[in-house]
């Protein structure tokens, strides 16, 4: 994976969090990963990056989100992102503790990247991100301009 | 004594100048017959004030003519208007008068009585040799004459009188008008008697009637219904006991009220079905209570009210009766129950979302526990590879073995698949309570197109287990769609869990459409259930088999989906033989026609 590519986790659980950063380093991922702890400090990141970065376009970003987040929620977050021209572009990786169906399928239909849910299979869920990485490597547009 | 006396001289005066003689015996007997008749006409006038019935009067009245020796023979028989026989009487008559009465009674006539039943006035047959021959009672007028006459009174027929006389008297005037005044004496008494009769069966109706009715106002009256008869100006005519001690007022205060009035209420009551019903002339009714009727005070209570009209033979409405009920307290009841409901249905719902709330929260926790502990296992690798590079003491090597190889193993596992569980159990509780919350869409369902759906996705378990499943042509029925297959795929999921050890697995759908339901039947040849179990089967989290794969919440699903379809499941079973599910699925109202399958 490009290394450019900063993975930026939103995920209010410490534990969880601790666990999706060890499993992608096992895996052999070695790009920035920023963690946020939830929805709000999210968008703060996201629009915040999205003006100062603006130039640099090499930086791209991969959002691995966390429905059930205090402050704002997940789907509130993907909700922002889909619905902001410039951010709309960023892969969203949504990882939930449910398998709802219908909760799947409003991600789905709000334009998430991919649905993953707890307790994580590692396996899918890394070779989910290094598609993702490879398809940002490939168009190369992160697409935060 | 007297008559006896000269009765004794009378041959020897005949002896001395035959003609005379004769003439003047005739003249005599003459008389003598007259007074007899009408003698016995006194004592017939007695006997009608006596006589109970027709048949006493008839035989009486023969008696005393030929008892007072009025005539040699008489008979009488009564008929009805068509002239068949319904009382005979008759005396000095014989055996053959039997004869008589024989023929009588098969309905047929003899002569005098067939000219006489249809001719008015009084007839008389002096050649009765000829005439009566073929009457059974020839004999006994051989040598006399017939008097024949029809009782009639006031238009109407009763019957007839024939009395036998001497050939000499039967023509005589006199004669003729005492027989006549018998024949209207006796047929008078008849009148009377049918017109006594009549007015007793009349007095009796009477009687009944309103003994009848007696009994029915007393029934009324001892309903804890209040009733009430109004006329059509809407006022009281008459009230049961109910209702004058619910409104602690005497009938004759209530009579001649508007019922309102009697309430104390200022108009009419909402929706009054007695004016509904005078208006209409239709039966009506309604439930009357402080809240739908503006004008009732809350100590009024509730009431049913149903309102009937009377009306005369024509149809026209002459009144109506008003029946009413206090429902008070089932009023009342019906509130709490309905406030039930409600705090029931919020409870349900809250319950819900705990469920749904604590399943989802408690998964967080577990995600760690599980992921963690995959992470120990990773870091106990980690340790045993450098344990195993640096050199270390053999003893120690050994008691640090035994802690990496087995007490850390061993409690990890423990960890590992009690987590795993506590997962499984709450994926379920989480399924059961999204069940709860989701919303049916009811559409008619191909139920063959449905099945193979299903089939198709269990095949590679099907083709593994080398199952044969035979479905037949089924009915269609009115469901959700998603949820009618999870309920098929359930029970066919089960079928093939438990599929016989020792014989080829199979498994039969078919359905049979009935009067108000659908019935699905799958039918499998599998280990079956003991009749201990199968009631418990479709409790949660119920596992027939501890150690099989599953949570244990299938069959609580189906049931869940059915109950909310307001569809029913029942199970048949015998142990090692096979088991039966038999699914009803309701039809009525949704205008399902078995035959018509949607495109």
């Amino acid at each position: 994976m490009k290394n450019e590519v900063t993975i930026v986790l939103a995920e209010d659980n410490e534990g969880h969090a601790t666990l999706i950063r060890k499993n992608l380093k096992r895996s052999g991922i070695r790009n920035t990963i920023v963690h946020l702890k939830d929805g709000q400090e999210t968008m703060d990141f996201l629009f915040h990056h999205s003006k100062t970065e603006k130039a640099n376009d090499e930086n791209s970003i991969l959002l691995l989100l966390d429905i059930k987040m205090p402050r704002v929620d997940g789907i509130e977050v993907l909700k922002k992102v889909k619905n902001d021209p410039e951010l709309r572009r960023i892969p969203v990786i949504m990882i939930t503790t449910t398998d709802d169906p219908r909760e799947v399928e409003t991600c789905h239909d709000l334009g998430c990247s991919n649905y993953i849910t707890k307790p994580v299979n590692y396996e899918k869920f890394v070779s989910a991100i290094r598609q993702l990485g490879l398809f940002l490597l490939v168009i190369e547009v992160p697409s935060i301009d | 004594m007297k008559t006896s006396k000269s009765k004794e001289e009378r041959p020897i005066e005949r002896h001395d100048n035959a003609g005379e003689i004769s003439q003047s015996r005739n003249a005599h007997e003459r008389l003598r017959h007259l007074n007899n008749v009408l003698q016995a006409l006194r004592k017939i006038n007695h006997l009608i004030i006596g006589a109970a019935s027709p048949k006493e009067l008839i035989s009486g009245a023969c008696q005393i003519l030929v008892q007072t020796r009025g005539y040699h023979t008489v008979w009488i028989a009564l008929s009805d208007d068509r002239g068949h026989l319904k009382n005979l009487a008759g005396e000095a008559l014989g055996k053959e008068f039997a004869q008589l009465q024989e023929k009588l009674e098969k309905g047929e006539k003899v002569h005098c009585q067939h000219i006489a039943f249809n001719n008015p006035g009084v007839h008389i047959i002096t050649d009765t040799d000829k005439t009566c021959s073929k009457c059974p009672l020839a004999l006994a007028y051989y040598d006399r004459a017939a008097l024949v006459g029809r009782l009639e009174f006031n238009k109407m027929r009763y019957g007839t009188i024939t009395v036998s006389t001497s050939k000499y008297l039967a023509n005589d005037e006199e004669e003729n008008a005492l027989f006549e005044e018998l024949t209207n004496v006796l047929a008078y008494a008849l009148y009377n008697m049918e017109a006594e009769t009549r007015r007793k069966e009349k007095e009796t109706a009477l009687l009944e009637k309103q003994a009848d009715l007696k009994s029915k106002v007393q029934m009324l009256n001892q309903v804890p219904v209040l009733v009430a008869h109004h006329d059509l100006n809407h006022r009281i005519v008459w009230a049961n006991q109910q209702y004058l001690k619910t409104t602690n007022q005497s009938l004759e205060k209530l009579k001649g009220n508007k019922c309102w009035e009697v309430w104390n209420l200022s108009k009419p009551c909402k929706n009054c079905p007695v004016i509904q019903t005078l208006q209409s002339g239709e039966p009506r009714e309604h439930i009357m209570t402080p809240e739908t009727q503006p004008n009732w005070s809350e100590s009024q209570g509730s009431w049913l009210s149903r309102s009937i009209p009377i009306k005369d033979p024509q149809g026209k409405i002459i009144g109506v009766i008003e029946t009413a009920v206090d429902i008070t307290k089932r009023v009342e009841d019906e509130k709490k129950l309905n406030q039930l409901y409600l705090e029931l249905k919020a409870k349900n719902k809250e319950l819900e979302q705990v469920l749904y709330t604590t399943s989802h929260d408690l998964r967080s926790p577990l995600v760690n526990i599980q992921g963690f502990t995959r992470e120990l296992e990773a870091s106990l690798k980690e340790l045993e590879d450098v344990l195993k590079e640096k050199g270390m003491p053999p003893d120690l090597q050994k008691k640090i073995a035994a802690i990496l190889d087995d007490d850390i193993p061993e409690s990890l596992k423990y960890i590992i698949s009690s987590s795993e569980k506590m997962d499984s159990l709450l994926s379920g509780l989480l399924s059961l309570s999204r069940l709860g919350k989701q919303k049916l869409i009811r559409r008619k369902l191909n139920m063959n197109r449905l099945l193979k759906e299903v089939i198709a996705e269990l095949s590679f378990r099907i083709k593994k287990q080398a199952v044969h499943i035979e479905v037949s042509d089924l009915a269609p029925c009115k469901g959700d769609k998603s949820q009618i297959s999870r309920v098929f795929a359930n029970l066919l999921s089960n079928a093939l869990k438990f599929t016989p050890p020792d014989r080829a697995g199979e498994i039969k759908v078919y359905s049979q459409a009935e009067n108000e339901e659908v019935l699905y039947f799958i039918e499998d040849n599998g280990m079956g259930i003991s009749p201990k179990h199968q009631q418990k089967i479709f409790e949660i989290f119920y596992k027939l088999n501890p150690s099989s794969p599953g949570q244990g919440l299938g069959l609580t699903i189906v049931k869940q989906i059915l109950d909310k379809h307001g569809a029913n499941i029942r199970v048949e079973s015998t142990e090692g033989k096979g088991t039966r599910f038999i699914i009803g699925f309701p039809t009525s109202g949704k205008n399902i026609n078995p035959k018509s399958h949607e495109k």
